[in-house]
């Protein structure tokens, strides 16, 4: 029973700690299949976190600040569609510039809206939800059927998205933007248009993880605090060869890595923490080595697309 | 044409190789100040007179030099604190500088000292090198580094290597007395000297009132991911631990609210952090920096510093601790009873000196 | 014969030269015209912070080119830049997107650092060079891994190299507080690098270093290798079009596997310099973002020396008048941080202005002619 529990334990963490980058991989997703290449993510959901907070400090509901912060990575998704569709910058460095942007105003907006000295911690947040039956199942229910709603909502917009992407026309048309956006124009697709709607979607959902990392996974704001997670998206993307399904697993393989690494850290092993934090990156350097083969990255990414 | 250009560039790169080994800075010049040196802390000393009167500080200037940003919660909002308690009590010009590389500390410090402040406190052990290289240049202004463990002053005069000692010896007691399970852990962001010098006692502390229990003390890896944090602290709580601690800045936030969450005590540390988690946090235990730099900053005033360790034991007042915040009424009373007991007598140095 | 092509090279020569002069000046408008409008906004933020702008401005200019000593301090600045602004560069000329600047930066660090503590009784001209040699072969080899990565297992560099960032700076962390932290003390440092191996300064009493005037000879060596080397042309080539080098009989896999060891290289080089003139000694964070930072500076530069000269020296200034700023103005750091990024922004997007306008006298010019 007690190995059980640390099983179903372990389970949930890891599940509950993937859902932010799964958030933000999928998100990257949308944006990665229209041929855009954005590496903002990071910044993204810096801002984000910290509007979520704001959001849910002064209406008192959670759902607003979810609002706030989702708006708030649609002007960002806005601001590089602008640049990169628009103006054809080069897109890695307008994503660089997003992070820089999103480092600096989330640490700005905080001091301006909070103070120096203050930390908000009490403000409506997220609580875990048990779905009834389910939640029983020994071992997964409790893993799987008894968390927050931002946790149901990220794994199954994985169906909806692949739904969407591999079983629509309008899927399709994404994709054909982001595999030849030429062809696309010739054949009726509004390119651009598709471009800047996605950006603007896909960052949506990318701010959504960083809502849910500052008003779920913990309550509370601080600088820095999304660590890297919208860095590791972009490898979950990769990883899971640029379908829903595999974003999925890539997040859930990369967590456990940390959750893996927790465990051997709590067990008293001798091996120094630098080394055991470094656990989930080699996994995912050594995972994207065994499956990139098969990855095949839409054709035109990162290349802008100039009309006629 | 290129043959050219590559030739050029390459006698040019051997040349700086040349150049780079050689001794630029004389080595004459450097004795001159040292004779100058003794003759000039003495007039100050008939400044004293003035004690009496509540004295006007307002022309005085004092910066507090960080590594990190101020909204931390942790090891830098601690050091903005301490300017910022000497601007509202005595007056002085209180000015702070965030987030500052190792490599940008000396150009910062110059730039202080050239602009005559009277004390500047670095706030890192790191930075001991930057401060040692500008000190002797400006023998009237006190450079104060926080870090009391050791005397790294080489003997110069202006330096003062100032901070609390022996902190995880009251944590780790205060913990030890706590716990039901006999297992408490203390979780630090990263290894450096601002986090390991607490770490260090903690295993002597809890040994000092609960030789049974097992103690753990580790090591997150972050410093800001909170959510990290709090993923770490459940492992442990559901590994057994049923009283934590940590030091970790802003990823402190995720073990006091996994704490929380689980239902155990914690320890708050670097500032009062009942606030943050009531229904957790017990007590805090804060370096009582702001109050070190206030006595420092009077004796200063008075020339009666000296430079050297400064280092404030439990007994000296280096550490202090939260009110209970209605704790002591919500424990066992025999835990209330002894935990006062064994800060009291830390305090007084019944247990030897910590 | 040989006269007449050196005639034909002349005239080239002034063909060119004329039109760059019309170029420069339009360009030097332009850019200078972008980040003074992104300034503008960044003062706008900082008087909604409740600072006088035109003080943080003053001390912006203050800290960077005021003085001779304020524009020794940029140029301190900008060696590190230099480096991982043309590690950036030389991996996009062959199509490669390196982010992992900051990693091989630290393990550049790492080896420079191992190689001015640990190798002993040597003479300042040949340690300097071979400390900076192991760095240089440190993080080259370390960016080598992701050019494997990407020939041998087809894993996409962009994704291994930010990954390989934060395996790099926990290893330097782990080195630092285990197998090379300085004995008899528990702080997380090392001991100091030889004085044989310290590089010197260029003028004592400043913090100016001979590391600049490497960076500067590796600026002219990047330019040689590229543009006037066969290998450079093949990286270049393969960078424009894969499938056209291939097809010529290029072999990319190997320049793929050179030009992301040449780039771990100098991203180390800046790690190693920064030790060895500047920091002395290693801790667990010795750069602050200026990996990243190469990123921009590369690309603001459009890939190119003189690119990188400027684009350095406009990232170098920033850092030092930012911190200056924030020393005279208590503007917090991370505005800064807000208003590089519309700098980044602003310049990039009048380069591509400047693009268009080209294209368009090209057009002119046809139409013309």
């Amino acid at each position: 029973m007690s190995i059980m529990n640390l099983i179903s334990g372990y389970l949930a963490s890891d599940i509950r700690m993937a859902t932010p980058i799964l958030f933000a991989g999928l998100g990257l997703l949308i944006i990665n299949r229209s041929g855009l290449l954005n590496i903002g993510a990071e910044g993204t959901m810096l801002v984000s976190t910290l509007l979520a907070v704001v959001g849910s400090y002064y209406s008192g509901s959670v759902w607003v600040g979810l609002l706030c912060a989702v708006i708030s990575g649609a002007l960002m998704g806005l601001l590089f569609a602008f640049f990169t569709v628009t103006v054809k910058a080069n897109q890695i460095v307008i994503g660089a510039a997003l992070n820089i942007l999103g480092s600096g105003l989330s640490a700005t907006l905080n001091r301006i809206i909070f103070g120096v000295s203050t930390t908000v911690t009490r403000f409506d947040a997220f609580t875990n939800i048990k779905i009834p039956l389910l939640s029983d199942i020994p071992l997964i229910g409790g893993a799987l059927f008894n968390q927050m709603i931002p946790v149901y909502a990220a794994f199954l917009l994985v169906p909806a998205i692949s739904y969407y992407l591999f079983r629509t026309q309008a899927g399709l048309n994404l994709r054909s933007v982001g595999e030849n956006p030429r062809v696309a124009d010739t054949l009726g697709v509004n390119v651009y248009r598709l471009q800047y709607m996605s950006a603007i979607i896909g960052s949506a959902l990318i701010a959504a993880g960083g809502a849910y990392l500052s008003t779920g996974l913990v309550s509370s704001f601080s600088e820095e605090m999304v660590a890297g997670r919208g860095y590791i998206a972009l490898a979950a993307v990769v990883f899971g060869k640029y379908k829903p399904g595999g974003v999925m697993l890539a997040s859930l393989i990369f967590v456990a890595g940390n959750v893996l690494s927790n465990i051997l850290q709590v067990s008293g092993t001798p091996i120094p923490y630098t080394l055991l934090t470094m656990i989930p990156y080699v996994l995912t350097v050594v995972a994207l080595a065994a499956f990139a083969k098969g990855a095949v990255a839409p054709a035109s990414l990162g290349r802008p697309y100039k009309r006629g | 044409m290129k043959k050219i250009a590559l030739l050029l560039a390459l006698t040019m790169l051997a040349v700086v190789f040349a150049a780079c080994a050689a001794p630029v800075a004389p080595a004459e010049p450097a004795k001159v100040p040292e004779q100058q040196k003794p003759a000039e802390p003495q007039p100050e000393q008939p400044a004293q007179p003035e004690e009496p009167a509540p004295a006007d500080y307002s022309d005085k200037k004092v910066v507090a030099l960080l590594s990190g940003v101020i909204t931390d919660g942790g090891w830098n909002s601690t050091g903005y604190k301490c300017a910022m308690n000497l601007a509202d009590k005595y007056g002085v010009q209180a000015d702070y500088v965030e987030s500052i590389a190792v490599s940008d500390m000396e150009e910062y410090l110059r730039m202080y000292a050239d602009d005559a402040y009277d004390i500047i406190i670095v706030h890192g052990s790191q930075f001991m090198d930057n401060v040692k290289a500008v000190a002797p240049d400006y023998p009237d202004i006190a450079f104060l580094v926080s870090f009391g463990d050791q005397d790294v002053s080489g003997g110069i005069k202006n330096i003062g290597c100032v901070g609390p000692k022996n902190m995880g010896i009251l944590i780790g007691a205060i913990m030890g007395i706590l716990t039901e399970n006999n297992y408490v852990a203390f979780l630090g962001g990263e290894e450096n000297p601002s986090i390991s010098n607490v770490a260090i006692g903690i295993e002597d502390g809890v040994k000092l009132t609960n030789p049974d229990a097992k103690v753990v003390t580790n090591y997150i890896g972050t410093l800001t991911d909170s959510s990290l944090a709090k993923e770490v602290t459940l492992q442990y709580i559901a590994d057994g631990v049923d009283v934590i601690s940590g030091s970790a800045n802003s990823a402190q936030l995720g073990i006091l609210e996994a704490a929380a969450e689980e239902g155990i005590y914690a320890l708050g540390f670097n500032g009062d952090q009942y606030d943050i988690q009531p229904d957790a946090v017990v007590l805090s235990i804060m370096r009582a920096y702001p109050a070190i730099y206030e006595k420092l900053f009077l004796e200063i005033m008075n020339g009666e510093f000296a430079g050297g360790q400064i280092a404030y034991g439990l007994k000296d007042g280096g550490t202090i601790v939260s009110e209970w915040h209605g704790w002591d009424s919500k424990l066992p009373k025999d835990k209330v009873d002894a935990i006062n007991k064994v800060i009291a007598d830390l305090f007084a140095g019944e247990y030897g000196d910590y | 014969m040989r006269r007449a092509k050196g005639v034909y090279g002349m005239r080239q020569v002034a063909c060119i030269f004329k039109k760059l002069k019309k170029n420069t000046l339009l360009h030097g408008v332009i850019s200078f015209a972008a980040v003074f409008v992104s300034l503008l906004l960044g003062m706008v933020l900082i008087r909604f912070m409740g600072i006088d702008p035109l003080a943080a401005l003053a001390a912006l200019y203050e800290g960077s080119f005021s003085s001779m000593k304020s524009l020794l301090e940029t140029t301190v600045k900008m060696t590190p830049l230099l480096f991982t602004g043309m590690s950036y560069a030389i991996a996009y000329r062959c199509g490669l997107t390196n982010l992992g600047m900051e990693g091989q930066l630290y393990i550049g660090a790492v080896v420079g650092t191992a190689v001015g503590i640990y190798v002993t009784g040597l003479p300042g001209g040949i340690h300097v060079p071979l400390a900076i040699l192991g760095g240089f072969i440190g993080g080259g080899l370390f960016g080598f891994i992701a050019g494997a990565l990407k020939v041998w297992f087809g894993a996409s560099e962009i994704i291994t190299t930010v990954m390989l960032n934060t395996i790099a700076m926990n290893f330097a962390e782990f080195m630092v507080n285990g197998p090379m932290i300085e004995p008899a003390r528990s702080n997380s440092q090392t001991s100091p690098v030889l004085e044989s191996a310290q590089i010197g300064k260029l003028f004592e009493g400043t913090r100016a270093h001979w590391g600049f005037i490497i960076a500067l000879c590796f600026i002219v060596l990047f330019w040689l290798f590229l543009w006037r080397s066969k290998k450079g042309y093949e990286v270049r080539v393969s960078g424009l079009n894969r499938q056209a080098a291939a097809y010529s009989g290029i072999n990319i896999e190997e320049n793929i596997l050179l030009v992301m060891f040449l780039a771990g290289g100098l991203a180390g080089l800046a790690g190693c310099i920064e030790i060895l003139a500047v920091q002395i000694r290693m801790v667990p964070s010795i750069s602050p973002g200026y990996g990243f930072d190469g990123i921009a500076v590369a690309l603001i530069g459009n890939n190119t020396p003189i690119g990188i000269v400027l684009g350095a020296l406009l990232f170098g200034a920033f850092r030092a008048g930012g911190n200056r700023m924030q020393m005279r103005t208590q503007t917090p750091i991370s505005i800064v941080n807000v208003i590089q990024a519309f700098v980044i922004i602003a310049v990039i997007s009048s380069n591509i202005l400047l693009e268009k306008l080209d294209e368009k006298r090209l057009k002119n010019q046809k139409q013309e002619g």
